[in-house]
């Protein structure tokens, strides 16, 4: 049955950009509105399913939590975790705080390797890859993780969404930050009320 | 952009492109030249591609996210953000 809110999800504006996404992508998602953030991630995993490629979702959370989410948008977890197409990986990211680049690239490269143990390459990840943004600090180190990870993504066989809650970030480095990531993400998507909701390549964004 | 769609013709011409743009020629072939780079037109013959109708359909949207995101995100005063097109 064809529901008002299926209506709404196939008509949600970036929905065409993700289908039409080209593979290993470093996708930057903002969003102001959990709800829309959540129909974006569907889609991606969906896709991601669809076309073969396992997907891992990064929670700080415990991952039945994450799990519920992605249960409530129509994901069947479970039999996506039986078949190794899906997995939610609990992360730590405490290491963070010793604000040295070197071990925070480290730690997230031997995520990538244990949380796809067993599963078939190519990748599609989901994470909030920077925890702290609500401090100038966490923002100036996020900053520098972010763009060195961008700058090294294409020896990886993947694509990453990154996402942020835009209300989280610390008002005085929100240009800074947001600003940054344009820059070190291929594809920007701002998930926000329907009539607002857009997708685009980030490097329109560039000056000559 | 849009005047490339704007032609009668399937394919545009370049001319007739460069009068309704109202631009100098160098700079028109430079801004073909970047839009040809960026994957939104086609310059032999001059085409528009799905990405760039895709984009021209997107622009308000775009410009809405670069007026947003600096005025209730980033604090710079919405006389400022008229006519910006980067961040």
């Amino acid at each position: 049955m064809i529901t008002k809110d299926n209506r709404d999800l196939e008509n949600y504006h970036p929905m065409k950009f993700i289908d039409q996404m080209e593979r290993n992508k470093h996708i930057l998602l903002l969003y102001d509105d959990q709800k829309y953030a959540n129909w974006i991630i569907a889609r991606y995993v969906n896709n991601g399913i669809a076309k073969g490629e396992s997907c891992v979702f990064y929670s700080y959370d415990r991952p039945e939590k994450a799990e519920k989410q992605l249960d409530a948008e129509g994901i069947d977890v479970a039999l996506l975790k039986q078949k190794k197409q899906l997995r939610i990986y609990q992360i730590d990211r405490s290491v963070d705080k010793k604000r040295d680049l070197l071990l925070a690239l480290k730690q997230r490269n031997y995520e990538m390797k244990e949380s796809t143990k067993g599963m078939k390459a190519p990748y599609r990840f989901i994470g909030k890859s920077i925890p702290d943004v609500g401090t100038k600090d966490g923002i100036d180190f996020g900053i520098l993780v972010e763009g060195t990870g961008h700058l090294h993504f294409d020896e990886f066989n993947c694509s990453l969404v990154c996402y942020y809650d835009i209300s989280e970030i610390e008002p005085t480095g929100r240009h800074e930050w947001i600003s940054s990531l344009l820059k070190s993400h291929h594809y920007v998507i701002y998930a926000t009320e329907p009539n607002k909701a857009v997708a685009f390549e980030t490097a329109l964004l560039e000056q000559d | 952009m849009a005047e490339i769609t704007n032609d009668d013709d399937r394919m545009a011409k370049p001319t007739r492109v460069q009068l309704r743009s109202k631009l100098a020629y160098d700079k028109l072939a430079r801004y073909l030249d970047e839009l040809e780079t960026k994957k939104m037109i086609l310059q032999r013959p001059l085409l528009i591609t799905e990405k760039g109708k895709d984009f021209l359909q997107d622009y308000d949207r775009i410009s809405n996210f670069i007026l947003e995101m600096g005025i209730k995100y980033l604090d710079i005063p919405s006389n400022e953000m008229r006519g910006s097109k980067a961040i």
